[in-house]
């Protein structure tokens, strides 16, 4: 639905790198886990599976904080896609039925390397209260949310 | 106390509210900082003077857009602090990801096997 996308998030990013190296980088856990800055006890990302982690990423309120993904898509050297609990929390806060965003990867081949693409729907759905939590934290954006709606529109 | 509880809940339903093409379209008109009547904004829109009523119940409801009275006609504008809050949450969401990518593009060409 074309009205979701001003809730959706798209980064681009060339490595130059293969695809199959990408690829790897990206699904294979201990090398997941090095970059997304996390550990897990976890062997393999299949899709349907709940994969528990500790992020070992960041300082104060967000380091060694559990999360999980809950694995949808792992289609080889195409598409990896989980679904999560976005941005940081409090260690006593109970997202359990929370809904849940969905992160999409692709991977496609591009001039001097790989394009990697991360694409994070689904805030819409996002718990109300925990939204104003992070909203509490708020500064400014209105330039740049008019001109998202701009280009969304046009 | 009150105020900010209530400042609290409109801000709940704000993306659930903009999960809508033709309230985006109606946010987008209010945007250009005017208010206008439900007859201006339904004119052009292809919708009904009833629709639009409805759809600015849920701006409303959600502290996007306000509605005055100015004479005979209840005049609508937009509350920007309630935009302004959900382009921060999503930016605080894109900044963790660009971060990520950067990591990853550091770890994969970090390494000199398999150059392209």
């Amino acid at each position: 639905m074309v009205a979701s996308q001003l809730n959706r998030i798209e980064r681009k990013t060339l490595i130059r790198a293969p695809r199959s190296r990408v690829w790897r980088a990206l699904t294979s856990v201990p090398e997941f886990c090095q970059w997304f800055s996390a550990k897990t006890g976890a062997a393999a990302f299949e899709p349907g599976v709940r994969v528990d982690l500790v992020s070992t990423y960041g300082s104060g309120d967000c380091d060694k904080q559990a999360f999980l993904m809950d694995i949808v898509d792992v289609v080889p050297e195409h598409r990896f896609s989980w679904r999560w609990h976005p941005g940081s929390r409090k260690p006593d806060e109970d997202l359990s039925t929370e809904p849940m965003t969905l992160v999409e990867f692709s991977l496609e081949d591009a001039e001097g390397g790989t394009l990697v693409t991360v694409v994070e729907t689904g805030f819409e759905r996002l718990f109300a209260d925990r939204q104003s939590r992070v909203f509490k934290q708020n500064q400014d954006g209105w330039e740049i949310q008019m001109a998202a709606l701009e280009r969304y529109l046009q | 106390m009150s105020q900010a509880r209530s400042t609290e809940k409109a801000s709940a339903d704000l993306f659930a509210a903009l999960g809508d093409e033709t309230r985006l379209r109606i946010v987008m008109r209010l945007a250009r900082g005017e208010s206008l009547s439900i007859t201006e904004l339904a004119s052009g829109a292809r919708i009904t003077r009833q629709a639009v009523t409805k759809h600015l119940h849920v701006l409303a409801g959600a502290g996007i857009a306000h509605g005055s009275r100015i004479g005979r006609e209840r005049h609508w504008s937009l509350d920007r602090r309630r935009m302004e809050q959900a382009r921060e949450f999503l930016d605080r969401i894109s900044v963790e990801w660009d971060d990520a990518l950067a990591r990853l593009k550091a770890a994969v060409e970090g390494d000199d096997e398999e150059p392209v």
